[in-house]
């Protein structure tokens, strides 16, 4: 009963805040929507599968963009292509353009080193260095020349705070990263890309490795990252792509059947395939 | 769809339950205003009793739907079908209790009005095309046709109003008259349930509001 | 429906596990050869050597008479060719690993390259020996110094340790090296300070295995004629040496019998230099030590 009556209590001021949220929002649609990732006719072939097909997407500042599809659509290939970490394949070939901030990423002036600190990542696996906490923070940092203990040491607890993992870990920065959890070693993982002070943070399926409650804490942490940060993000999970996303780009074999709001792809998507798939009748 | 069949399966019953009930007011609906002029009062004694079975079929409506949500997670149409089977279960609830307040009115008093009884059964049957047609619609997915019944309400509406404003009941009693009116109004509430109906399988089938026709 | 019969399964059981335990027996059984062979040896090698094993020995120089007859020349010997094959050989070695699993084109060339190295590892080490004594010795006009030999060592365990860093660099998740990249490092830092680190510990292993074989390598030595009598230590990489297996060698075919006991000296001495090397190999292995 007590229960019941603390929720009832908390119902009605949140009533009132979503709806000042959504009249905020909707102004903000309305004002910024900043592209920050631009791709036109963008197409890439691994060796002889032509994986992406003229994919003309745009993504914007201060926007978490989800891409969904079945297994092998194409999602991880493109995401990757977004800091050019595909051409690691070696038989990868790419045309068209992908513009980060008006710059075309394939030009040969912009450098994949300024790219990729431009650009993070955070991977499916958690993937710490075998190294401690502080040390795979400062990683990124240090990669670029700074030395400073100072300043290393600020940039370190304000990426695990960012991360929102710095309470959990402030009293073992020391310590080696891989006795951490899964969640938490993604979330390290999330801290050590926030360290380099990026823009734009890419997501390759982040989640899939980890359990509920962990979950819930990246996708909390998604949002709070969004004010500073874009956030592309590939997930095999459709209900979180609906929950953290604003856009929400369905890949199909290769090329992008529908990209939309978040609310009409899942409310009422216009392509009979993208309603199959996230009402999950096929995939 | 080799996909989700226990899922598709559960949807499909959720909405014959829908139907079911959708009959169930139809059935009801017919012929309602031929008891307010009969002798017997027994068949209306039955017909609100009846009412214990749409109330039934509400509630199990509500709460296999509600089972779809929190099991299934449900997202674009099959979110709209399951949202819109609640407020359709909703309406025709509320359908079935008016027939039941019109055979409540049997029970009070016998209205010999021809004049009014021509009026109240021209509303009756055309409630009930309505419902028939909002049925059709959904199972051939006729959006036009929505937007038919969704403006037919009109014409129920209008003889509503015909039947309140115009002199038919100079000579009746006050009470007798009153019934009258309350008879008139409980079948104007059939035609807007209908219409709210004909709303809900709009969004179903669309995912927007109906946009009036002007 | 029954495919399966559960009757016949239930026979089979007992039958299964009787072998599963004659296995794990066999197993032990092939285990202990070894361990006894080497106990045996050990036992057999002390007992001759007990006798001899002083401190004068190891203070001494070779001689032709048992009782002044010494290490000393050949410890210091070896430990000078050391000096030179183990950086040498670490550092070409894992130089070509780095290359070949991390820069080089995933190609034919590189494929044909490999395999040419791991083939290596088998020629014979007398060939090696032919090898240094044609390149070191004679065309470059080495001698029979250290720097000679110590290099043909080196070229003889070169493709062992090429092959183990390889495999332990290929063990390094490549999960880790796309974070590396994808942060914004160039390939170097990458190398340097991820892969490297991640993969000493089997490259150490294979260091450790090279270089108690090229320790304990007469063959080579045999071919490019380091002496077995030399009364002084080398002052620098250029000059002459004793080698500890050259020296027992020489000692085994005295006629007297008791350089046989002096040679059971010497094998033990060079066995316990080799232990040595081998614990602080695997104390640094521990130390750099990460679990994935």
């Amino acid at each position: 009963m007590a229960n019941i009556k603390e929720k009832n209590t908390i119902t009605k001021p949140v009533d009132n805040t979503t709806l000042e949220e959504t009249t905020q929002g909707e102004k903000k649609t309305e004002i910024i929507r900043e592209p920050i990732f631009k791709t036109n006719n963008f197409n890439l072939w691994y060796g002889d599968n032509h994986a992406l097909q003229d994919i003309n997407l745009t993504f914007n500042k201060n926007e978490i963009s989800a891409i969904i599809g079945p297994s092998g659509c194409g999602k991880s290939t493109f995401v990757k292509s977004l800091n050019r970490m595909v051409e690691l394949v070696p038989v990868v070939r790419t045309e068209g353009e992908i513009l980060y901030r008006d710059q075309d990423i394939f030009e040969k002036k912009f450098t994949v080193e300024e790219l990729r600190t431009k650009v993070g990542m955070v991977f499916q696996k958690p993937n710490p260095f075998p190294k401690s906490i502080y040390d795979n923070v400062a990683y990124g940092p240090r990669v670029h020349g700074i030395r400073k203990k100072k300043v290393l040491d600020e940039v370190v607890e304000k990426s695990l705070c960012d991360a929102a993992i710095w309470d959990e870990v402030k009293d073992r920065l020391h310590e080696n990263a891989l006795g951490l959890s899964g969640g938490q070693q993604q979330r390290i993982c999330i801290a050590r890309a926030l360290a380099t002070e990026p823009d734009v943070i890419l997501m390759d399926e982040p989640t899939s490795a980890l359990d509920p409650i962990s979950t819930t804490k990246v996708e909390d942490l998604m949002q709070q990252l969004k004010k500073d940060y874009s956030i592309v993000v590939v997930t095999h999970n459709m209900q979180q792509a609906a929950r953290v996303s604003d856009t929400t780009a369905f890949f199909y074999q290769g090329y992008v059947v529908e990209h939309d709001e978040t609310k009409v792809i899942f409310e009422n998507p216009r392509d009979q395939r993208t309603e199959d798939y996230v009402s999950g009748r096929f995939g | 769809m080799p996909y989700r069949e226990k899922f598709t399966g559960e949807l499909q019953s959720l909405v014959n339950e829908v139907i079911d009930l959708g009959k169930l007011c139809y059935d009801r609906l017919q012929d309602v205003t031929k008891l307010l002029s009969m002798d017997d009062i027994e068949p209306a004694r039955e017909l609100v009793s009846g009412d214990v079975e749409a109330n039934k079929k509400e509630y199990n409506i509500n709460s296999q739907a509600v089972t779809l949500i929190t099991t299934q997670s449900p997202v674009a149409t099959d979110t709209r079908i399951i949202i819109s089977s609640i407020k359709i279960a909703y309406d025709l609830e509320r359908i079935s209790d008016n027939i039941s307040n019109l055979a409540e009115v049997r029970k009070r008093v016998k209205i010999t009005n021809e004049k009014l009884l021509l009026r109240l059964r021209t509303m009756e049957q055309l409630a009930s095309l309505m419902l028939k047609d909002v049925y059709t619609a959904y199972l051939d997915q006729d959006t036009s046709l929505c937007k038919e019944v969704y403006e037919r309400d009109e014409d129920i509406d209008s003889l509503f109003v015909h039947v309140t404003t115009s002199d038919i009941f100079e000579d009746s009693d006050l009470f007798v008259s009153g019934q009258s009116q309350l008879c008139a109004k409980y079948l104007e509430r059939i035609g807007d349930h209908v219409k709210n109906i004909s709303e809900h399988v709009y969004f179903v089938i669309t995912g927007e509001k109906i946009e009036k026709i002007d | 429906m029954q495919l399966i019969d559960k009757n016949l399964i239930a026979k089979k059981r007992s039958g299964r596990l009787t072998f599963n335990q004659i296995m794990k027996w066999l197993f032990f059984l092939c285990t202990m050869i070894g361990l006894v062979v080497l106990i045996t040896l050990i036992v057999d090698t002390l007992s001759d050597a007990i006798g001899y094993l002083n401190l004068d020995f190891l203070t001494s120089f070779s001689s032709s008479r048992v009782e002044d007859a010494g290490f000393y020349g050949a410890i210091i010997g070896s430990i000078w060719l050391m000096v030179v094959t183990v950086p040498v050989a670490i550092f070409v070695s894992v130089a070509t690993a780095l290359y070949l699993e991390e820069y080089a084109p995933k190609n034919r060339v590189t494929d044909f390259i490999k395999v040419n190295i791991s083939n290596l590892a088998g020629v014979p080490s007398v060939v090696f020996g032919l090898l240094g004594l044609a390149m070191f010795v004679r065309a470059m006009a080495m001698g029979n110094s250290v720097l000679a030999a110590g290099l043909t060592l080196a070229l003889m365990i070169l493709p062992v340790i090429v092959v183990s860093s390889q495999e332990s660099i290929r063990s390094v998740p490549s999960t880790v090296r796309e974070a590396s990249i994808g942060m914004g490092a160039t390939k170097w830092q990458t190398v340097s300070r991820i892969i490297l680190p991640a993969a000493i510990p089997g490259i150490i292993t294979g260091i450790i295995l090279a270089v108690s074989r090229a320790i304990g390598e007469t063959a080579p030595l045999v071919v490019i004629g380091v002496p077995t009598t030399l009364l002084v230590t080398p002052d620098s990489v250029l000059d002459s040496f004793q080698a500890m297996p050259m020296q027992i060698y020489a000692w085994i075919k005295m006629p007297q019998e008791e350089f046989q006991y002096i040679a059971a000296s010497g094998i033990i001495v060079l066995l316990v230099i080799l232990l040595l090397m081998n614990s602080l190999a695997i104390f640094i292995r521990n130390k750099f030590s990460t679990r994935y």
